[in-house]
């Protein structure tokens, strides 16, 4: 019987486009053409020009598109004025005939792959475009599919993406999503093919310089990452931690907000830094980290602070953060939205410097699955599964 | 030489973990997808036996190719056809070289994963049967339904049958793995010599597991053909013959199971006989002729009998009532009871009361009275206790139409309501009405009183004299309902009108007043539907008056949408309907005409209903209009104007009305112009954190924040209920125009009440002066906000009712954005008192009053009676981020608890003596202040001026 396959398929609504897929697929195709194996990027259609990321990455790695185009936009022909716009019926027409070209290309692909191919398929979108091109997951002469959500299950339910998840994914070999507690949803809501891997993060490259008595929040200025919360724990502590700083990197449509808020409450070594194109200078210089969203899917801050051995602070916000953060033992977990509790946390940290030096070392250690190498050695043993 | 070779190591002699068995006959069409869908598991070490039973139109080779396309199947062919899958899957048992299996279907399918999760359970927990989901699909309306699903909601392991018997109810072999080593040391197969072989079998097996697993995923799909309508007597024929086939194996089932070690399990599938399988045949009872009906009876009798009383206990009323007359054969009273069961009437005549008073037995005819069966009395009797506690509107009652007529215009019903315990003869200002309606595109509504009523003996007669309304909906209309709703201000209850055969329906035609009515002709026929409820329908007409139709539908559908438009909700955020407002406020204002709204018009009560009567009584000349959300209707008339929310007549009135009193909020797009005078009555003392201090608002964004003011501006008076509220509530909304301090004109009745008024509550709730009372209210959860669902009621009211007694009746009223559900079977114990208008008349009544973070407990302070706080979800609710104005632990009315056995003791104690006079004095004085009754006149005084 087979033990591996030959060939490892990476599907993306797009190849190189800015986020976490696009991370992702960049990530895992190196390592995967370092264990050996032929990999093959295929795109549905073309990142936006605005977008894109210019990656470098080895010829070896082939990549591809379906549609060869970048998606026409405002495409929906639903309510009656999009049907008496002309340029809109076009632009419809346009992706209609770009998605056909492309499902007859997937076609022939998925015959020449053939069963020695592995497709990761990492959106549900192109999930889609297997079936139209006459993926059958019973036929043995086929490439073998694996289904990934990178996103939490409440995220897939509030974008509506559940039904399309359950649907495309119920017959693949395995879906795999981010976190255990997710792979527990999908679980019960009606998928019988779940697991879970964690997202690559890549090890941030540090600067030898000096920490400095530095908390640091890395995260849009907006609802979701509610950076106002660490405002007022800070201006709960500030007097008692003197020669501690606050610096808020990010940036976003709260900013005024949260400027305001600093002014009331008349903190004065807390600033908003504006955004920052460095991580790995800024998780350097500082000695903790502090996250407080109201919502997350996997928030891959935390395993790069975690690396770089700065440790987090952060709210109870998403099912995975648990599984970043051991509390009291690489970081402390604070109930949702609670300020005193916040503020108590970092004072705590900051005033006893052994524990920070334990939490950063621990840290260290057990954010090395995180990395490529080893996330694609769970990846491996999936294949293997796979096989038996 | 005997030669000893190793055996071979090679793939295919590898031992396979599963083997699926799959049973063949005839087939060809799906078996191919059976096999196929075998041979695509993702667990792949593994066989498939097919075992065709002799196919006699040539599946048979369709299935052996099927099969060998792969090296890991096994076609067999049984040397004579056996008649049914037990054969087959017999052999395929013995054959099965796995270390388990797994049975298919030849016209079904395994799960892709099926294999792989059943698998990985079974060799996690070492179990004997490991069983998953079976997802039934409908071929004919391509919808998915489900199977037992509540056994397998989670995960779970059960080391014996005796720890779960629920699981064997799931009867069916497949989307099961069994461990082929454990049917083999007990000896478990199928017989071949009956039908219904799975029964047999999975009882057995069952019994003899060591470690039964259930998994939440599904294994299995099985597809429902759609199966030919049984009609023709022959085939009805056909289920005499299936019944004996099913009693047989339930036999032997019976014989097998153990009772000595395994009584949870023998008492589980005696319960399982009665509601499923002797069901099955019951049911169709309805639809046969009389002569077989009464042979199924016969049939099922001698099995029947053979199942304990304690089994009977467990089914609720109705059922009772049904084995009860299938034991006396008595068709016509089988097919009774399904009235009854489903839900049409909760009880039938004739009812008798015992000469001990203690019983009603139904039925008083020959057969009945000479019960041969002592089973069968039992079955038909229901304690009198739980007919004359269950209260009237909480009955489903049997109205049955006597005699339809048609005079004139008038169409005219008489018919009899079935009240045995003499409920609604005894209720004073009892009003029955005959609504019309229609559902659909246009909804329709009226109401027609009824006449003569008279209490004859345990019926309640009345006649109805309809008149079709002088209505525009009535030519757009295909088709009204007719029911009974009735109502005496305290609460309701609406029924349908049954239909007996035998009732002779006049052949003449009803026509609705009205132009266009006249000029369309329509013509109405009542008719029988096919529940045997009461209809009106459109009749055919002849093509002249057709045409005539055709000219005359247009302009009609016309001035119906334009007419219907200003008492329907339009889009009032939309440009037009704001500029349509805003031309509406340029009109003068009419200060004589005031707009009432309680709780964004879902209710004709509470505080603005006290100022409305207070108002009417004293100040004629003030016109008052009541606003009502669009599918609101009270259940009382109301004697005012009304309009529906968001609608245009609504904005006309919004921006005329010279006074505007309300209890929570007008809508955002309301603008207050000069002159206009706004009564804020705000419905609740507040315990969580409101307007500005709520963190949502805090963190706002100024747009908001400032929305909120504005809307808190417009208000002119403020009904202060406490110094607590004037300290948390008017700072958190910035509120700063006039405070009225004289208490809550909701509570006004109660500061007065008296012992008389307390009587007449309970008299018209239909609940005795014996009662103890308990009123639960909890806030509102969010679980279901804006959906139809029917919220958990985190009480198990069986525990409730068997700790608490009978003499204890629970009122329980959800918040008004919820709704509960309540099982017939609590029905008298447990009250759902959402639908009853005034609350305070709940509270009036109420022994103890159980909450949890409601506003409900300062009101209830006015009766000054224990409180006991259910807050199972404390930590979740209280300390999240909104907070609370004051620690609930810290300063409390009465006991907290957190769980329901805490509760129980706690109510129980309250209920006979009042513990916490003094815990309640105080917090009164701190949080709930004085009422002294006299709020709605202070208050009218105020604004009105005294008269």
């Amino acid at each position: 019987m087979r033990r591996d396959f030959k060939r490892i398929v990476l599907m993306a609504n797009q190849i190189d486009r800015l986020g976490g897929v696009g991370r992702f697929v960049e990530r895992i195709a190196n390592e995967l053409l370092i264990k050996g194996y032929e990999v093959e990027l295929v795109g549905v259609n073309l990142a936006p020009a605005d977008e894109l990321v210019n990656v470098q990455r080895s010829p070896e790695i082939t990549v591809d598109s379906l549609w060869g185009a970048v998606a026409p936009e405002d495409w929906t022909l639903k309510r009656r004025r999009d049907k008496m716009n002309p340029f809109r019926v076009k632009r419809n027409k346009l992706r209609q005939q770009l998605r056909k070209n492309g499902v007859s290309k997937l076609a022939k692909k998925l015959a020449e792959w053939g069963s020695e191919t592995l497709i990761i398929c990492t959106q549900v979108f192109a999930m889609e475009h297997l079936w139209e091109a006459g993926y059958d997951a019973l036929d043995a002469r086929m490439p073998r599919v694996v289904g990934q959500y990178h996103g939490s299950y409440e995220m897939c339910v509030s974008t509506g993406d559940l039904r399309r998840v359950l649907k495309n994914y119920a017959d693949v070999e395995k879906f795999v999503c981010l976190t255990a507690a997710d792979s527990e949803k999908f679980r019960m809501a009606g998928l019988n093919n779940v697991s879970w891997l964690a997202n690559p993060v890549a090890q941030p490259s540090l600067m030898d310089v000096p920490r400095q008595n530095l908390f640091v929040a890395l995260g849009r200025y907006d609802a979701q990452k509610s950076l106002d919360y660490v405002i007022r724990a800070w201006s709960q502590i500030e007097p008692q931690l003197p020669g501690w700083r606050v610096e808020l990197y990010g940036e976003g449509p709260l900013e005024s907000q949260l400027e305001s808020l600093i002014e009331d409450l008349n903190v004065q070594r807390l600033q908003l830094m504006g955004k920052t194109d460095d991580v790995g200078k800024v998780l350097s210089v500082a000695k903790a980290h502090v996250l407080s969203s109201q919502y997350e899917g996997l928030p891959i801050a935390i395993v790069e602070a975690s690396l770089a051995g700065v440790p987090t602070i952060a709210f109870d916000c998403a099912p995975g953060i648990r599984d970043l953060i051991e509390d009291e033992a690489t970081g402390f977990v604070v109930k949702q939205n609670s300020v005193v509790e916040l503020a108590d946390r970092m004072r705590e940290l900051a005033e006893k410097p052994d524990l920070l030096t334990e939490f950063s070392l621990k840290g260290i250690l057990d954010s090395q699955q995180y990395l490529p190498n080893n996330i694609v050695e769970q990846w491996q043993g999936l294949f293997r599964e796979l096989c038996e | 030489m005997a030669t000893e070779t190793s055996p071979p190591l090679s793939d295919e002699y590898q031992v396979p973990d599963v083997t699926v068995i799959l049973a063949h006959f005839n087939d060809g069409q799906h078996v191919t997808d059976a096999v196929r869908s075998v041979y695509g598991q993702t667990h792949r070490n593994l066989e498939l036996i097919l075992v065709d039973d002799c196919s006699t139109d040539g599946s048979g080779e369709v299935a052996e190719r099927a099969v060998n396309i792969d090296s890991r199947g096994q076609f067999v062919k049984m040397p004579v056809n056996s008649g049914g899958v037990g054969g087959p899957r017999r052999r395929g048992l013995e054959l099965a070289r796995g270390k388990f299996v797994v049975f298919l279907d030849s016209d079904d399918t395994l799960d892709r994963h099926a294999c792989r999760n059943l698998l990985k359970e079974a060799e996690q927990r070492q179990s004997d049967i490991v069983m998953a989901r079976t997802r039934r699909f409908d071929i004919e309306s391509k919808q998915w339904r489900g199977w037992h699903d509540r056994l397998f909601s989670e995960e779970q392991y059960f080391a014996s049958i005796e720890d779960n018997p629920d699981l064997a109810i799931d009867t069916i072999v497949v989307a099961k793995l069994y461990r082929t080593s454990f049917l083999r040391d007990h000896d478990i197969q199928f017989p071949t010599d009956i039908h219904y072989e799975d029964l047999v079998f999975s009882a057995n097996a069952f019994m003899n597991a060591r470690g039964i697993s259930v998994i939440p995923e599904s294994a299995y799909v099985w597809n429902i053909y759609p199966s030919e309508v049984r009609k023709s007597i022959t085939n009805q024929r056909d289920s005499l013959k299936n019944l004996e086939y099913r009693l047989e194996a339930l036999r032997r089932v019976m014989n097998i199971v153990d009772a000595e070690k395994n009584p949870g399990l023998l008492a589980r599938l005696q319960l399982k006989v009665l509601r499923h399988d002797a069901r099955l045949y019951l049911n169709d009872i309805v639809d046969h002729e009389d002569g077989l009906a009464r042979s199924i009876l016969e049939h099922l009798r001698p099995f029947l009998m053979s199942i304990p009383t304690v089994i009977y206990g467990e089914l609720d009323r109705q059922e009772r009532f049904l084995f009860g007359a299938a034991l006396l054969l008595d068709v016509s009273r089988v097919r009774e009871s399904f009235t009854m069961i489903r839900n049409r009437a909760t009880w039938l005549p004739p009812l008798e009361l015992s000469s001990d008073d203690r019983n009603y037995l139904w039925g008083n005819d020959d057969v009945s009275r000479d019960y041969t069966l002592p089973l069968a009395k039992e079955l038909l009797s229901v304690p009198s206790e739980d007919l004359r506690r269950m209260p009237w509107f909480q009955v489903k009652w049997e109205h049955r139409v006597q005699s339809v007529e048609v005079k004139g215009d008038c169409l005219l019903i008489s018919g009899q309501t079935f009240d045995p315990a003499r409920k609604l003869a005894d209720l004073e200002n009892l009003k029955l009405q005959v609504r019309i309606f229609s559902r659909g595109e246009i909804k329709f509504n009226q109401f027609i009183d009824c006449s003569d009523f008279s209490v004859d003996g345990q019926f309640c007669r009345w006649t109805s004299n309809i008149k079709l309304a002088n209505s525009l909906d009535y030519a757009k209309v295909k088709k009204f309902g007719l029911r009974i709703r009735m109502t005496n201000g305290m609460a309701s209850c609406e029924d349908h009108l049954l239909v007996q055969n035998g009732i002779k329906f006049p052949k003449r035609k009803l026509r609705a007043g009205g132009l266009f009515s006249s000029a369309l002709s329509y013509r109405y026929r009542v008719y029988p539907t096919v529940d045997r409820t009461l209809g009106l329908r459109i009749t055919k007409s002849g093509t002249p008056r057709k045409a005539v139709r055709a000219a005359i539908e247009p302009v009609h559908g016309l001035v119906l949408k334009v007419l219907r438009s200003a008492d329907k909700p339009v889009a009032v955020e939309a440009p037009m309907w704001r500029w349509v407002y805003s031309l509406m406020r340029t009109l003068p204002l009419q200060p004589e005409r005031t707009l009432f709204e309680s709780h964004m018009g879902t209710s004709f009560a509470d505080s603005p209903r006290a100022i409305s009567n207070e108002l009417r009584s004293q100040w004629t000349s003030v016109h008052q209009t009541w606003s009502f959300a669009e599918n609101y209707s009270p259940i009382e008339e109301v004697p005012f104007g009304t309009v529906v929310r968001h609608s245009p007549r609504y904005l006309y009135a919004l921006a005329r009305s010279g006074y505007l009193v309300d209890n929570q909020s007008l809508p955002s797009y309301f603008r207050k112009r000069a002159g206009q005078k706004y009564l804020q009555l705000w419905h609740g003392i507040p315990l969580k954190k409101m307007g500005f201090d709520e963190p949502d608002f805090s963190n706002a964004s100024s747009g908001k924040r400032a929305n909120l003011q504005k809307k808190v501006s417009y208000w002119d008076y403020l009904t202060v209920p406490s110094p607590y509220f004037e300290e948390t509530f008017v700072p958190a909304f910035g509120y700063s125009n006039e405070l009225l301090r004289y208490g809550s004109p909701r509570n006004d009745s109660l500061a007065v009440l008296t012992s008389q008024d307390q009587t007449n509550i309970r008299r018209s709730l239909g609940l005795s002066e014996r009662q103890k009372v308990v009123l639960y209210a909890p806030t509102f959860r969010a679980e279901s906000r804006g959906s139809r669902r029917a919220i958990r009621l985190e009480l198990d009211l069986e525990q409730w009712c068997d700790s608490m007694g009978d003499d204890c009746v629970l009122l329980v009223r959800a918040h008004y954005l919820n709704k509960i559900n309540i099982h017939p079977r609590f029905f008298g114990k447990v009250i759902d008192v959402s639908n009853v208008p005034e609350i305070s008349n709940l509270y009036a009544i109420a022994d103890v009053l159980v909450t949890d973070y409601s506003s409900v407990m300062f009101d209830y302070l006015t009766v000054d009676r224990p409180i006991a706080i259910y807050a199972y979800d404390y930590d979740k609710y209280v300390d999240d981020e909104r907070g609370t104005y004051f620690s609930l632990r810290e300063h409390s009315p009465g006991r907290i608890s957190e769980t329901q056995d805490d509760l129980q003791e706690s109510v129980r104690i309250r209920l006979n003596e009042d513990v916490d006079a003094e815990l309640r004095a105080e917090f009164q004085h701190r949080f709930a202040g004085h009422e002294s009754g006299r709020s709605s006149v202070e208050t009218v005084a105020r604004i009105w001026g005294k008269k």
